[in-house]
């Protein structure tokens, strides 16, 4: 066992943090108010190789692997969310093309996703499911050497962006359900208003309409049947994400909390003299390092694993309790913050707002306990 | 970062569960009528080397380190956390005279307490409470000799012989220092032994010291570095705790696993309502939180020459692990219904066993404090 970070791992940590201390936050406000998250961010994370980590330098990755990816992640969302949402999403669409493409879907589309101008999608949720594929209702029509794709798919992150998308859908000859690649904004592609979300701003969510999307037979990802597989593999990537968000947002609403502490008077003391105060503190640390170590493991446990889909158990065990802790942390925050803490004048309002968004998104906490259970009595 | 243990320790680990099936589980039930560990699961554990992982070979230890220790106490203690406390706190003095008593010192004792019949015990709390502040054990200066004399309260294993460390004010100086007393020498006495309600196996007794007579060189360190000891103490007693409730928290797992997988309810097993899948994999998540936590710490304890660089991850490991251990015994015994209470179940024992946690080593209320006066301290 070895609870150290490389001296390369310290390194992304550290110039992620600087970016986004510097160029980022400067920004929140902007972000926020207009859940959007200006072009320059997005190209300077491609300049400094953070929007790619743990895809491989060959297609334009940085090829740093998933504990760094984590690091960087948690530091990214400290500052916004939205931001680390974004680079999230696009890993799980690169990192999927990455283990089930072929080498010429490879060539051709991972780069947009890690130095070119695009941003990678993946669409599974639609208005009946978010958690069950089974009741995918997505339409791929064979058609000669076309595949013809109709579906409606909701609350999809980077939707707005160009770049590839993968989508989940049935084909309507074999019954499979599969992952297919279509170009944003080709003909027939379309997305609605952005939903009015009231956290993680600057990642804006449509749905995303396709009409008679044609696109060539090959642009299946994996082989024919193997969604279900691929879905396996990005839910435990994904999941690496969201623990990542969510551990940063802990990282701030800790670091609010106690800035807080130490800054607010009374009778010509910082509120942090008192003991109910300093026991918050306390526990606030205490859980964040419970969650930071489990984060870092399953970065760990995905560098090390053959088939990233056997890590799904851990991840989802990490995501749980890292984004319920995220909760309970900011909870604490705020409480210290006493009324100010639902002020916007205070940032520990705008993280109150985005913890809830954790336990929300890729996998309901007590839907994928269910998952867990199955997995842990499998044996 | 590396989260996967060696081969030696997975060696060791495996040694320490085997141990405590195959020889400590036959004796569960002596243990709790008796109060008492049978001698030969003593000896049995010292033959093993399990009684002093993380002491060094040159004073008869097995020189593993302290992740090898976590590892091993967290599978006893999965199967009685009672064998494991004497294990704790006879590693704990042990380390205490490896590190700061003379070279007379640790030749003359530590043997004997790491493969010899000897355990140690370690006396801080008084009557008064086990702030440090509040030791009134005097050691008074005369000659070549201290005389000590004092109360110590809830002390482990002193119904053993072997060497206790004894923390006491130093008359010239006013300090706390550490002193070795040689239990059952002239002047020591013990009480009747105070009726715990969990945990069997380890009798905690008061300890009375009555004009006890030592040699100078059984001081620890040198004059003034009583706070460096007292440091370092703070956070290898944590150590131990963090590991031995991490066992507890094992064990419940595994014991609703059986249970929920035996228990036919409405014709289907327990496993099959989501309810209780939701209550064993909170289970199986604390556990794994609790784990790494505990790990960390073993392995900071093996990068610190200087222990007291790590109180404050030492007690905030102990602080989560204790209280996630009360946390999961109490979703163990809702899982097992009504059985649960009965004494033919083991979550029974976990339940009474996990509540010494928090309660013990600093309770978790002081150690809060412990940890944010280390925070804001930083943060100025
Ligand atoms: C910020 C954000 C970004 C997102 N980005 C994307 C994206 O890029 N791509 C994408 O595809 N989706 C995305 N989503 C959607 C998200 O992943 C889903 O909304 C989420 O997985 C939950 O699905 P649902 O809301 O449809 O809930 P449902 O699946 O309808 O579930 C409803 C409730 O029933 C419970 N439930 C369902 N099945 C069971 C069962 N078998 N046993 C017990 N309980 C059950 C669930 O836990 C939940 O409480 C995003 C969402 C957000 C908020
Ligand atoms: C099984 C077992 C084995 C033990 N073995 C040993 C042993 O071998 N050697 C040994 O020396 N001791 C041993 N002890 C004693 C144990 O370490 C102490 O009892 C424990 O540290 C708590 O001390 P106390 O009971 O005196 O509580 P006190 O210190 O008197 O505390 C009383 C209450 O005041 C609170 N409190 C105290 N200080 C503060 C503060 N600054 N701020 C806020 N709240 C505070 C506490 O949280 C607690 O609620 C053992 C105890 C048990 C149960």
């Amino acid at each position: 066992m070895e609870f150290k970070l490389t001296k390369e791992q310290q390194l992304i940590q550290s110039v992620a943090r600087d970016y986004a201390e510097k160029a980022i936050a400067p920004l929140i406000e902007e972000i926020v108010e207009k859940n959007e998250v200006p072009d320059e961010i997005i190209d300077g994370l491609k300049d400094l190789d953070l929007f790619a980590l743990p895809i491989s330098d060959e297609y334009g990755g940085a090829g740093a692997g998933y504990a760094s990816y984590v690091l960087a992640e948690e530091q990214l969302s400290r500052i916004c969310p939205g931001v680390a949402v974004i680079v999230s999403v696009n890993n799980v669409g690169a990192a999927a093309m990455s283990i089930f493409g072929t080498e010429e879907q490879k060539k051709k589309y991972l780069p947009m996703g890690t130095t070119g101008s695009g941003v990678f999608s993946f669409a599974f949720t639609e208005p009946g499911t978010g958690s069950d594929p089974k009741q995918i209702t997505a339409t791929a029509d064979r058609d000669g050497d076309y595949y013809v794709l109709n579906a409606t798919k909701r609350f999809i992150t980077n939707s707005s962006y160009e770049g590839p998308i993968i989508v989940f859908a049935r084909d309507t000859e074999t019954g499979h359900i599969n992952g297919y690649i279509v170009d944003k904004f080709c003909e027939g592609y379309s997305i609605s208003e952005p939903w009015k979300k009231m956290g993680v701003r600057g990642a804006p969510l449509y749905d995303v309409y396709l009409k008679d999307v044609k696109i060539p037979k090959d642009n299946i990802l994996g082989g024919p049947g193997q969604g279900f597989w691929i879905l396996k593999v990005a839910m435990a990537l994904g999941k690496i994400g969201i623990s990542s968000i969510f551990l940063g947002a802990m990282l701030a609403a800790y670091e609010e909390g106690l800035t807080y502490a130490t800054a607010k008077t009374h009778r010509g003391a910082p509120i942090a003299k008192f003991q109910a105060i300093q026991m918050a503190i306390a526990d606030m640390f205490m859980k964040y390092e419970a969650a930071r170590w489990m984060a870092y493991r399953i970065g760990y446990l995905a560098d090390n694993a053959q088939d990233k889909g056997d890590i799904l158990k851990d991840s989802a065990a990490a995501k749980i309790f890292i984004t319920e802790t995220a909760i309970d942390v900011a909870r604490i925050a705020l409480n210290i913050h006493g009324s100010y803490g639902l002020m916007e004048d205070y940032k520990i309002s705008r993280v109150w707002k985005d913890v809830i968004f954790g336990s929300q998104v890729e996998g309901v906490s007590h839907l994928l306990k269910v998952l867990i259970a199955g997995e842990i009595l499998k044996g | 970062m590396e989260f996967k243990l060696t081969k030696e320790q997975e060696l060791i680990q495996k040694t320490a569960r085997d141990f405590a099936d195959r020889s400590i589980e036959p004796a569960i039930d002596h243990i709790m009528k008796e109060h008492a560990i049978p001698q030969e699961i003593l000896d049995g554990m010292k033959e093993l080397d399990l009684f002093c992982l993380p002491i060094s070979e040159a004073y008869g230890g097995a020189g593993a380190g302290y992740q090898s220790y976590v590892l091993a106490l967290e599978q006893i203690a999965s199967v009685s956390p009672g064998v494991a406390i004497v294990i704790s706190v006879n590693c704990f003095g042990l380390a205490a005279l490896e590190m700061f008593g003379s070279e007379e010192v640790k030749k003359r004792y530590m043997p004997g307490a790491c493969t010899g019949k000897n355990i140690m015990s370690i006396a801080m709390t008084e009557p008064e409470g086990a702030d440090p502040r509040l030791v009134k054990t005097t050691a008074v200066r005369e000659g070549d000799e201290y005389v000590l004399n004092g109360t110590k309260r809830f002390i482990t294993a002193c119904g053993y012989e072997g060497p206790l460390v004894i923390f006491a004010r130093e008359s010239d100086t006013g300090q706390i220092c550490g002193f070795v007393v040689e239990k059952f020498c002239e002047g020591y006495s013990i009480s009747e032994p105070w009726d715990k309600m969990g945990l069997p196996g380890t009798p905690m007794y008061d300890v009375y010291l009555k004009d006890v007579r030592i040699p100078v060189g059984n001081m620890l360190g040198e004059l003034n570095q009583g706070f460096r000891i007292l440091k370092n103490s703070i956070a290898l007693g944590k150590i131990g705790i963090s590991s031995i409730f991490l066992g507890t928290i094992l064990a419940a797992y595994e014991e609703c696993m059986k249970y929920a997988g035996e228990r036919i309810y409405l014709g289907k097993p327990l496993t099959q309502f989501q309810y209780v899948q939701g209550d064993i994999v909170d289970i199986a998540m604390k556990y794994e939180a609790a784990r790494w936590l505990a790990y960390r710490l073993g392995y900071l304890a093996d990068m610190n020459e200087d222990k007291g660089n790590i109180i404050k991850d030492s007690a905030l490991t102990k602080m989560f692990v204790t209280n996630t251990a009360v946390e999961v015994a109490r979703s163990a015994i809702n899982i097992h219904g009504s059985y649960g209470l009965m004494e033919n179940y083991k979550v029974s024992r976990i339940w009474r066993d996990s509540i010494f946690g928090p309660q013990t080593e600093g309770t978790n209320a002081l150690l809060r404090s412990v940890v944010a006066m280390d925070i804001l301290k930083r943060s100025k």
